[in-house]
């Protein structure tokens, strides 16, 4: 929240410091909420060139414009403080209260937005990915079905006719199974391809073909 | 005080004078001609000044607070899929829209109450695109400078390439006041780009409302104009996003409410000169476009001042402001590159071209339909119509009233300073007379964009010019609340038209379609990029759809082929039926390390119109892409199928590029 106020901070003193003659209140409220988004534009031109787009760059450059902008609104008018807080538009309790009220509604608003869009699920999917290390061909089983499911993985070998392997894998919601296969002899010029399929079903679900390095 | 007193809340300069009223005289269809088009005009009806309280606002802010309620449960009836979401959402906006017009319609409102409710209607509005997506960026725009943003934060420089959308880093305002917010602050990029988009919407709005409060002297014109300016295809859903635009256009409103006071003197111009550089020099970072819009009605109005006014002094002072502007943007365009070139110009020119196509040809955009052509319902059809022809009245009931008759009340003490302020409603009305040239972009499927765009600026003038009519003739005088009520009602329409045409069929969050920005990011697409970034790493070289590419850059961290960055159409890659020579030559061209396939794609045809480039053509969208276009991968020698999902496959390509 202080972050916040330091980042609107340089906004007010730049409106006062630009524009210090009495102005209408919705006037003065765009001034000061637009010059609040215009300093970090030009600020951050400075801090490029100075290699300080970082916190404690532009930490310092809101207290320095800041700083800058209170003491030239106080040159340029000593009674500056007093006066700002005469000319505040100070509304009615009433009013405040409807604003505060209106304000909570608003903010359960995007509270109920967002547990909605929170609680959007894609739907049941498993994520098969593989690679070829060291001769070893590494498959990895990514379960989002939502429940515990058992697969069986299928390997075949580029060589003709192909040399198979087959394993059963079970998986919790969300977990990573990896398994490893021994190519030996090692992978020829061939793919090799990897089929997954749902225990129970002999429609392949999954699959994805590897292709070895190519001899440099 | 009297009565007569608290108009404009200012005393007047002297007794006003009446005289004696005359006979009534029968009304003819030429006077009555002539009273509609504003050539003949009654006195501005009285408004009420400044209480000590604002009026109904309380009451409407909480019904506004209530009416966001039904928005939020309205999008997740649409996200669950539920048939009423629809029933809910409109009589929401309807609920925020209406009475909330109605009251600034109303004689009764005091200005501060329209000021405060104009600027509530506004933020409340900018909610409604909040909560349609208020876990992510997940439009096109957003995703595209998100990646710059991201650029931003990681690297900590300007400036770095963005393939997504190469001219966004030229333009880094947006990003830098995002970035500064997250940095200060500690809160995630998203939230810091809602706080500087809301401000954005908070100044845009303020400034409307106190720009049009100086042109014509009334709070009532501010407050109709700030709110008919929501009324734009844009407002509600386009400049909510977190996109340069959005920033721009508040800078640039907030700039020529300024300017009016900065032309008063040579003094006052001298003395606000710091302001005006720092004004214009953000709005040059901002946006290219916008800049030069601010820059041509800053022209437009100095010529009005002398058309109009007679008046060489501001004339000058206002060329002054403008030559400022022009300069910042000559300046920074200087630094980073003119984007007119290879940006802009071909897409107006080709804007241009399509829509003298189908005038000369007579063929047609299927109108109301999606890329998908799938049809609006038919309300939503008629609202839009009703809309056009609503703004056409407003247009032609306010243009001449403007034209015909920019002396103000002599009676007022603000007489002489509005006389001096009618040139910047003139400029405004000849502005207004651009608006239907938008419209007819809007015709062809080419230029839609460009119309769509270029109507959001003229939109501003056309607020103006509708709120002029609305005060001076349609609401005038009377008090009636029932005639504020129609007159709300008709806003509402507009507003409602705006939405539709600017956002449907997309207003509501829903499931998953084809090629549809936000509503085709979801977890699938978001966990297979994640993917590439734990398992293949940050920078590898990938082409992908439009809607994938924009998740591989942003959640990726991946480098992707993008014709507008490499200069090359990637989409025969995947179009083409078979791997031949054609597909291994861009893919050895465009130096792609990795495909990534939806197979989803082979489902349905793009809702916006197109899988992966604008240049891709419409013989591929007779039908949906063919599975057979995809399969070819799995058997093409060398390349390896090393993810899949279902959904969703990667392809690495590295041994064949």
């Amino acid at each position: 929240m202080i972050g916040l106020l330091v980042a609107f901070l340089p906004g007010v003193l730049l409106s006062l410091m630009l524009m210090p003659e009495r102005v209408g209140p919705v006037q003065r409220g765009a001034l000061v909420a637009g010059l609040a988004l215009c300093w970090t534009a030009l600020a951050g031109l400075g801090l490029d060139a100075a290699g300080r787009l970082d916190r404690q760059g532009w930490a310092m450059m809101a207290f320095y414009i800041s700083g800058c902008g209170l003491a030239i609104w106080l040159l340029i008018e000593p009674r500056a403080l007093a006066i700002f807080f005469s000319r505040l538009p100070l509304p009615r309790f009433r009013d405040l209260a409807a604003l505060a009220v209106a304000c909570v509604l608003a903010g359960s608003a995007v509270a109920v937005a967002r547990s909605g869009a929170a609680a959007v699920v894609a739907p049941p999917y498993t994520e098969l990915w593989g690679r070829l290390d060291n001769g070893k061909l590494v498959v990895d089983v990514k379960n989002l079905e939502g429940a515990d499911t058992s697969y069986r993985l299928e390997i075949l070998d580029g060589e003709v006719p192909p040399s198979t392997w087959s394993e059963t894998v079970a998986a919790a919601p969300g977990a990573v199974v990896e398994r490893q296969f021994n190519m030996s002899p090692p992978a020829g010029s061939g793919p090799i391809e990897a089929r997954l399929y749902k225990t129970g079903s002999a429609a392949i679900y999954r699959h994805i073909i590897i292709w070895p390095a190519r001899a440099e | 005080m009297t009565a007569r007193a608290l108009t404009y809340g200012l005393a007047p300069t002297r007794p006003a004078v009446f005289r004696r009223p005359r006979p009534a005289r029968a009304i003819t269809l030429p006077r009555w001609l002539l009273r509609l088009l504003g050539f003949r005009q009654d006195p501005p009806a009285a408004e009420i000044g400044d209480g000590p309280g604002l009026g109904l606002f309380p009451v409407l802010v909480l019904w506004l607070g209530l009416a966001l309620l039904g928005v939020a449960f309205a999008d997740n009836a649409g996200i669950a899929g539920q048939g009423w979401a629809e029933a809910l959402f409109w009589p929401s906006i309807a609920a925020m829209v209406l009475p909330a017009t109605a009251r600034i319609v109303s004689s009764r409102a005091s200005e501060r109450e329209r000021a405060a409710i104009a600027i509530a209607l506004g933020m409340a509005l900018f909610l409604v695109r909040l909560l349609h997506n208020p876990l992510a960026f997940t439009d096109n725009d957003e995703l595209m400078h998100w990646r710059s943003a991201l650029d931003l934060m990681q690297q900590k420089h300007l400036f770095v390439p963005n393939p997504l959308l190469p001219i966004s880093p030229d333009y880094p305002a947006l990003e830098l006041a995002a970035t500064a917010i997250a940095n200060l602050s500690g809160l995630p990029l998203f939230v810091a780009g809602m706080i500087v988009i809301g401000t954005s919407r908070f100044v845009f709005v303020a400034s409307a409302y106190a720009l049009f409060r100086k042109i014509s002297g009334s709070s009532r014109v501010a407050g109709v104009g700030a709110v008919i300016a929501m009324a734009s295809s844009t407002f509600v859903f386009f400049e909510s996003q977190f996109s340069y635009e959005s920033i721009a256009q508040a800078i640039a409103m907030l700039g020529f409410c300024v300017a009016i006071d900065l032309v008063e003197s040579w003094r006052a111009l001298a003395i606000r000169l710091p302001l005006w550089i720092v004004l214009s020099a953000s709005l040059a970072l901002s946006h290219h476009l916008t800049s030069y819009f601010a820059a041509a009605v800053l022209l437009l109005v100095s010529l009005s001042y002398l058309a109009v006014g007679r008046d060489w002094a501001r004339a000058l002072r206002m060329l002054v402001l403008a030559l400022i502007t022009i300069a910042a943007i000559g300046i920074w365009q200087d630094l980073v590159g003119n984007p007119t070139g290879g940006y802009l110009v071909p897409a107006l020119v080709g804007g241009f071209t399509q829509i003298l196509a189908v005038l000369l040809s007579g063929a047609e955009r299927h109108l109301f339909a999606s890329g998908a052509g799938a049809s609006l319902p038919a309300w939503e059809q008629a609202d839009v119509l009703a809309a056009l022809a609503l703004t056409g009245l407003g247009l032609s009931t306010g243009f001449f009233r403007i034209l015909a008759a920019p002396r103000p009340d002599e009676r007022l003490l603000e007489a002489d300073i509005l006389r001096d302020r009618a040139p910047w409603g003139a400029a405004f009305a000849v502005l207004s007379a651009g608006y239907p040239f938008c419209v007819l972009l809007r015709l062809s499927s080419g230029s839609w964009e460009i119309g769509n765009r270029l109507g959001s600026y003229l939109f501003i003038a056309v607020a103006y010019v509708i709120a002029i009519a609305v005060h001076g003739f349609w609401q005038g005088r009377s008090a009636s609340p029932i005639r504020a009520v129609l007159i709300a009602a008709a806003v509402t329409v507009l507003v409602f038209g705006g939405m539709i045409s600017g956002y449907a069929p997309l207003i509501l969050p829903g499931p998953y379609l084809v090629g549809a920005d936000s509503r085709s990011i979801e977890p699938h697409g978001i966990d297979a990029a994640e993917w590439t970034k734990d398992h293949l790493g940050p920078g590898n070289t990938f082409a992908a759809d439009r809607i994938n590419r924009l998740l591989l850059a942003d959640y990726g961290d991946q480098r992707v082929v993008t014709s507008l960055y490499d200069r090359i159409d990637e989409s025969p890659i995947f179009f083409a039926p078979r791997f031949g020579d054609e597909v291994r030559g861009l893919i050895k061209a465009l130096h792609v390390d990795y495909l990534l396939v939806d197979w989803r794609l082979t489902q349905a045809l793009p809702l916006v119109g197109w899988y992966y480039e604008l240049e891709e053509g419409d013989e591929n969208h007779a039908q949906p892409i063919k599975p057979q276009s995809f399969r070819k991968f799995d058997t093409a020698p060398g390349i390896s199928r090393v993810f899949d999902s279902g959904s969703i496959a990667i392809y690495d390509t590295r041994r064949v590029k």
